[in-house]
């Protein structure tokens, strides 16, 4: 019961190895650390183990660029990028252009081949007055009035 | 860090006023720093070097829309931690070993000291790629960058609490690796 007890407590002391040896404990809970370690070799031993592999990487070797070295690289990559961001918005535009210059083009070979057809006679309607507009003879003021009157010929 | 911060708003406001020296005081300010948390977390020097660059390319096109009610400090790792995420789900999908650490040695000592200086990064290095990367992130802002709980909590968007729970779970991690490198550590 009494072991059971203290091995509680190992784990909440544990829990604070971190903030420990990092300095972010408070006055009272290093004082229950120091406390607690004085009787525990198996705390005493993992919180000898942390403060360890924390020197180990704090005194990790920093690797350092020379100063005028980055800003020039830095500069260089900023430029890089906006001419990239410029070359990207006019090729945006040239794929604007693809897409919609074939559209009056597509219809000018429309118009062009309805009007090639029509005036070949290929193409015929059953009502004279449009075939007279399509093949450009001038419709005859009967004609007109007979489409107007709805009296077919 | 009080002071700090209005240090860098001043830099912030220059560079939005159009002067260029704000935005390179920021770069040398931080740059070493940026680069020495990249290179913790992912072991490679040239492609830390990468990540930091491309962190101050997107920092030179968003400090318009940096809002000041967090530090630029905060900002600015939050972006580069992120960064090399996306750069090492990057490496996990085209290389298959992902634990590969290299060395990386900044500037040159007497040649008597270069092999246990180079032997020791390379236990230090390899070790803390054994720890996962969700418990080395916050010991590398902890014990590289040297930023307090409080900071590592902004950066990382977490409590207080998880933020030592992370590095403490992380030294364990990191005891258990490099107890298991004879006579480098005496336990
Ligand atoms: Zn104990």
């Amino acid at each position: 019961m009494l072991e059971d007890l203290f091995m509680n407590k190992c784990g909440k002391i544990k829990r604070m190895f971190s903030r420990y040896a990092d300095g972010e404990a408070s006055d009272s809970e290093k004082a229950l650390i120091i406390e607690h370690i004085k009787n525990c070799d198996e705390c005493s031993r993992e919180l000898a183990g942390i403060v360890r592999v924390k020197d180990l990487v704090v005194s990790k070797r920093k690797l350092a660029v020379n100063e005028n070295l980055i800003l020039s690289r830095i500069h260089y990559e900023i430029e890089l990028r906006f001419d990239e961001a410029n070359k990207f918005s006019l090729e945006k535009m040239e794929n604007l252009s693809h897409r919609f210059i074939p559209v009056p083009i597509a219809m000018f070979v429309v118009s062009l081949f309805l009007l090639f057809f029509v005036s070949t006679g290929k193409v015929r309607s059953d009502f004279p007055l449009i075939d007279d507009i399509f093949s450009g003879v001038p419709a005859s003021n009967e004609t007109a009035l007979g489409l107007v009157l709805g009296i077919e010929d | 860090m009080k002071g700090q911060m209005s240090e860098d708003i001043t830099y912030i406001d220059r560079f939005l006023e159009g002067d260029e020296k704000g935005f390179e005081m920021l770069v040398m300010k931080y740059h070493n720093r940026a680069l020495n948390i990249v290179y913790s977390l992912i072991g490679r020097d040239s492609e830390s070097e990468d990540i930091v660059q491309e962190a101050f390319c997107r920092v030179y096109n968003g400090l318009k829309s940096f809002k000041r009610s967090a530090s630029f400090a905060t900002w600015f790792y939050r972006i580069v931690v992120n960064m090399t995420y996306d750069f090492l789900r990057k490496r996990r999908r085209s290389v298959v070993n992902d634990n590969v650490i290299e060395n990386a040695v900044s500037d040159t000592p007497g040649p008597d000291d270069l092999l246990i200086i180079k032997e020791r990064e390379r236990i230090i290095n390899k070790a803390l790629a054994a720890v996962p990367l969700r418990f080395r992130t916050a010991l590398v802002l902890k014990d590289v960058e040297g930023l307090s709980y409080r900071k590592i909590a902004e950066v990382l968007k977490c409590r207080i609490g998880t933020v030592e729970s992370k590095i403490y779970r992380a030294r364990q991690f990191l005891r258990k690796e490099v107890g298991n490198v004879r006579g480098f550590i005496h336990e």
